[in-house]
């Protein structure tokens, strides 16, 4: 009965909202319109398709061989040096640890494990992290000890590699070979134990336009979980984002959004903060604050890293720096060590120049004489530059040369940054 | 186990939180014009459909039916079916891509929470207001049948409670699967594609021109792969007050033979489960 009426009803309804359907040909001929339309592009893009696919492998084939190369030629300079492969990768790493005894040397980190420099006690380390971008190696063979508690500078020109290390370093992409840890938890296997405890600005950090700044942090904190709600209003205010914090993001300045980034950084209470270019987009007033709050971070005990191109900022916020150039970590170790490597040199002003500087010449630490418009300038190999430039003086006089000047010149960062980087393009 | 590494073993679960569900609803209901659409889409379909109906009928009853009258009803469901699948398209590339544009799919995946969970967490949040909404378009269509269904049109059937009752469940069960497949299918090939405007246009041209001339037209030898197709599965699932409303011209009778129920049932959950699957594969390999 009910099943009839069902089918009456439908019937009728059928009848009722039939619509005028289009005609059985013209669908048909709308049909292959269509297919005639489309397959002109259906046959571009399986011919792109095919393209794609023979460039990738052509790609592929040729990154095989580059590293083939670069074993080859690992190969041949091991067996000119007489070392057999085991010894070959011991001597490898012992770049990282000749920095890990100059970290060592360094004063104690406020958190450092009592255990002292163990696997527990770097903050971040690297061995023979590497990553390839198709034929281009972005990280090569990186070995790099971040100690617990110092604020350490990773130093490179722009497209060396620092932001793909990071990347490594919280999991945002895939290592093609070598291992890391972060406090002291391997990654990527122990990946979410070891971010609890991290905060990091990547790039530019993006957030949601149409939300505002309270409301983009709470996002992060449900991501989070914990006690991150808790941490909203202490990181707001500590970067000085409270009062725009209910305006909308679309609505900030790069540099304020620079600054939600750090906030967002801050909400886990982390023991290390990874910050890629946070000087971006700041003012000098904000370069300044930011410089500030990452040595309050670290007074903290926490441990800082922080990427830039900026020497200059570098060696105001850092203790320590590793220079990285073409993917590949060239020295690491405390500034003031590094810098020493430099060597000082002496301002001279005196009566005769090229008198002082033949009287000069045959000195044994004087790595490097020049000429200037009023004296010369003396470059000192390292160490004792007060008792050598006590020497250098001596000498003058005794050579009946009045000196009316004598100044040290202690070399900047910046000044070795380009000391080394230079060398290292005349060694290349 | 310290209350930090509570936290983070939560983190690593691939289930979300409700608070992580939480959040991505406040974003996609911060989201106005989304909003707006969304509103337009599943409430105002019906409101203005059946508003010029009834406006129509008070102006001149005797040519116009009143408002409720259930040969409308299959019309209009038709028509909220199709609108809020494209609806539905859209709320899902929303939330599969809106992360990825605007730069905040990094910043989730460094807080450690495991990107399953990211990726699972915009299910609910997305339905959560999708449904609802669809739910309250269709109420308003089930009162109007229901209540503005008198004097009847000459010729005009009325079916028993019941029977309508059971018509009524029906086709809401269909239209809220309808908008489901739709939600899937956009958030997976969003997230897929890593933007939200290429998959919204290729699924509307999917739905208004692909998907019904290959339900319309067999294909010889391609039957089985017409079978395959999400919307046929849909079109033969209809219940029969829909089915009667979008026959053509074969006379109520589907130009595909029918499937099996259990063939149905499996091309629509295949095509759900398949795109969320992508969907979490890309999600938990993509490069941040």
């Amino acid at each position: 009965m009910d099943s009839s009426l069902r089918t009456n009803r439908f019937a009728l309804m059928a009848a009722d909202t039939r619509v005028a359907a289009a005609d059985h040909g013209f669908m048909l001929f709308a049909l292959t319109g269509i297919l005639g339309f489309l397959a002109p592009v259906l046959i571009l893009i399986a011919l792109g398709g095919i393209g794609y696919g023979i460039a990738k492998l052509k790609a592929k084939h040729e990154i095989a061989k580059l590293k083939a190369r670069r074993r080859e030629l690992r190969d041949q300079s091991s067996e000119t040096s007489g070392e057999l492969p085991q010894q070959r990768d011991t001597s490898a790493r012992e770049a990282p640890a000749r920095a890990a005894r100059a970290v060592a040397s360094a004063p104690p980190c406020p958190t450092a494990s009592p255990r002292g420099r163990g696997r527990e006690g770097w903050a971040i380390e690297t061995h023979g992290l590497t990553k390839w971008f198709d034929a281009r190696v972005a990280v090569d063979d990186v070995e790099l000890l971040v100690p617990r508690g110092s604020a350490f500078g990773y130093l490179g020109p722009n497209g060396a590699g620092k932001t793909t290390l990071i990347r490594l370093l919280l999991g945002l992409t895939r290592a093609d070979a070598g291992t890391m840890s972060v406090l002291g938890l391997p990654v990527p296997a122990e990946r979410g134990r070891a971010l609890a405890r991290v905060g990091a600005i990547v790039d530019a950090p993006g957030f949601h336009g149409h939300l505002t700044g309270r409301e983009n942090l709470g996002i992060l904190a449900c991501a989070r979980g914990g006690e991150a709600h808790k941490h909203i209003d202490p990181a707001l205010e500590r970067s000085r984002l409270t009062q725009r914090a209910d305006e909308k993001v679309s609505t900030y300045s790069m540099g304020m959004r620079q600054r939600l980034g750090l906030a967002s950084c801050l909400l886990g209470d982390p023991q290390l903060l990874i910050l890629d270019e946070p000087m971006n987009g700041l003012d000098p007033a904000g370069m300044h604050e930011m410089r500030d709050m990452i040595r309050d971070l670290v007074d903290e005990g926490r441990t800082v890293m922080l990427s830039s191109h900026l020497l200059d900022e570098v060696e105001r916020t850092c203790d320590q720096v590793a220079i990285v150039d073409r993917g590949k970590v060239i020295r690491q170790g405390p500034i003031d060590e590094l810098i020493g490597q430099a060597g000082v040199a002496v301002e001279v002003q005196c009566s005769d120049p090229p008198a002082a500087a033949r009287a000069l010449g045959q000195l044994a630490f004087a790595s490097g004489i020049a000429l200037t418009e009023h004296g010369l300038t003396v470059t000192l190999t390292p160490g004792q530059a007060e008792e050598k430039a006590g020497e250098i003086n001596r000498r003058l006089v005794e050579a009946g040369i009045s000196v009316h000047g004598l100044r040290l010149v202690h070399p900047s960062l910046e000044d070795w940054f380009l000391s080394v980087t230079s060398r290292l393009g005349e060694e290349q | 186990m310290t209350q930090l590494d509570l936290a983070a073993a939560r983190r690593a679960s691939w289930l979300p939180s409700p608070a992580l569900i939480g959040a991505k609803v406040l974003d996609l209901r911060k989201r106005t014009i989304l909003m707006a659409v969304t509103g337009a889409f599943t409430v105002g379909v019906p409101v203005i459909f059946y508003g010029i109906r009834e406006i129509t009928h008070l102006a001149d009853p005797a040519h116009y039916g009143p408002a409720g009258a259930t040969s409308a009803f299959a019309t209009v469901v038709t028509l909220m079916a199709e609108f809020g699948f494209i609806l539905a398209v859209l709320l899902g590339a929303t939330a599969g891509s809106d992360d990825l544009t605007d730069g905040m799919f990094r910043q989730l995946v460094i807080t450690g929470r495991s990107r399953i969970a990211l990726y699972l967490a915009r299910i609910p949040a997305g339905l959560s207001i999708l449904l609802p909404l669809a739910a309250v378009g269709y109420t308003v269509t089930a009162l109007v049948t229901g209540f503005l269904n008198s004097p009847p049109a000459p010729g005009e059937f009325i079916p028993s409670t019941g029977a309508l009752a059971t018509a009524l469940t029906e086709s809401g069960l269909w239209f809220g699967l309808y908008l489901v497949v739709g939600f899937t299918v956009g958030l997976g090939l969003a997230v897929l594609m890593g933007q939200r405007t290429v998959p919204v246009v290729l699924l509307i041209v999917w739905e208004i021109i692909l998907t019904p001339a290959l339900a319309d037209h067999v294909i010889p030898h391609l039957i089985n792969l017409q079978r395959l197709v999400v919307g046929v599965a849909m079109d033969q699932l209809k219940p029969a007050p829909l089915a009667a409303a979008s026959v053509g011209p074969n006379g109520g009778r589907f130009v595909i033979p029918p499937m099996p129920t259990w063939a149905m049932a499996g091309v629509i959950a295949g095509w759900i489960i398949g795109w969320l699957v992508i969907g979490a594969w890309k999600m938990a390999t993509r490069d941040a």
